[in-house]
């Protein structure tokens, strides 16, 4: 026989039938002679109902496009970072202060190119670049481009084993495509879809 | 939590953040995909605002992004992102209670005056079944935090009693009993809808 403690320390496991037949006939027993215990049971399933029959929240309809600034600004703090560390080093050099602030400006003036470069804009949406990844040929060497999937084609899209994200995605809104996708996903790129519109040189 | 295919059409969680690990920006996609929706649910149930719920999760993606180097394939990878979301609710918890605590207006829990859960009212969704769910969340809220977190993973998020053990590194026998208690606390603070959804 068990009591109400022994009860109120496993509920949770007879409820989920977590308790081995002979210990669940024993609870079985208490509850038939206990009403104390019978209610809480009873009141437990209920809190557990109104737990799981809780609405599922979902992510609003802007989060991609506030999720897709954040890693654009990451991104470009990381650049910074980089280049405050170039600085710091080119300052620690033992030469002459007017030799470091030309160097300095040097640098801040090619930085700014690249990050123009790598950070494209496309209207209010931007395509991050990731400059670790080589870039694979393509006429014109265009960085970015709209593409169209050609008529040929049939099914569901697909790059690299993934389907095509569709216009709400994070990095290649309004199917806007990188070109410096790894080669192998480009050639996939490239039997589907045809560009239409190159967007930068 | 997709962890069903190794040879099938869907790659699995962890395929995914591998193939992210080697720049596959498609792969961070699909895991944004598949986890921004039940992080929000999760974060929302934590902390009761929205705003700050999506906030936390920008937040989560933002880390794996970041660190995605710092996932070793040994632990199922819904496990280190739930850490992760946790941590940052647990953090924005003790924040707003640090704040409360400095600010001499600020009002306790009971006084609060809650916002109910706007939009995202799905078509069966009454009145009345948003303010069933606004009671039931304001009993959550009340909840102690070791407490709130494992009824809302089990109960909500419906995890394994194993899976809540590695994402709060506390034992599994820990974790059964604290849904145990919590579950009892729930009951106590429930008590008046109870009757009312008896009858």
């Amino acid at each position: 026989m068990i009591d109400c403690v022994d009860f109120s320390q496993h509920f949770s496991d007879y409820l989920e039938g977590k308790v081995s037949e002979e210990y669940e006939k024993l609870i079985d027993e208490h509850l038939a002679a206990c009403s104390n215990c019978a209610k809480l049971l009873a009141n437990a399933r209920l809190v557990i109902k109104s737990l799981k029959s809780l609405p599922k929240i979902t992510a609003s309809e802007d989060f991609n496009r506030v999720l897709r600034r954040r890693l654009a600004q990451e991104a470009a703090k990381e650049r910074a970072a980089g280049l405050e560390r170039m600085l710091n080093t080119i300052r620690a050099l033992p030469v002459k202060p007017i030799v470091v602030t030309f160097a300095a400006a040097a640098i801040i003036a090619f930085a700014a190119v690249i990050i123009e470069t790598y950070v494209i804009s496309s209207n209010e949406e931007k395509v991050l670049y990731s400059p670790r990844i080589k870039p694979p040929p393509f006429p014109g060497s265009s960085q970015t481009a709209v593409y169209q999937q050609k008529q040929s084609t049939t099914g569901p899209m697909q790059i690299g084993g993934f389907n095509l994200p569709d216009s709400s995605s994070l990095f290649f809104p309004n199917r806007t495509i990188d070109s410096t996708l790894p080669e192998t996903m480009f050639q996939s790129l490239r039997d589907q879809f045809q560009p239409v519109k190159i967007i930068k040189y | 939590m997709n962890n069903d295919n190794k040879n099938g059409s869907s790659p699995s969680d962890e395929e995914l953040i591998e193939q992210f690990q080697h720049e596959n920006l498609y792969a961070f996609e699909e895991i944004v995909r598949r986890y921004k929706d039940q992080l929000v649910n999760f974060a929302y149930r934590f902390l009761g605002d929205i705003g700050e719920a999506e906030d936390i999760v920008q937040e989560t993606f933002l880390r794996v992004y970041r660190k995605k180097k710092a996932y070793r394939n040994v632990a199922k990878f819904s496990t280190w992102i739930y850490t992760i979301t946790g941590n940052l609710a647990k953090t924005e918890l003790r924040r707003r209670k640090r704040r409360k605590i400095l600010s001499v207006s600020s009002l306790g829990f009971e006084d609060k005056d809650y916002e109910l859960r706007d939009g995202k009212k799905g078509p069966e969704e009454s009145v009345d079944d948003i303010l069933k769910e606004d009671i039931v969340q304001r009993a959550i809220d009340s909840l102690p935090e070791k407490f709130r977190e494992v009824i809302i993973f089990r109960d909500i998020q419906e995890l394994s009693y194993e899976e809540i053990s590695s994402i709060l590194k506390i034992p599994l026998g820990t974790v059964k009993s604290r849904v145990n208690r919590g579950r009892f606390k729930l009951q106590e603070k429930l008590t008046e809808y109870l009757k009312e959804i008896k009858e």
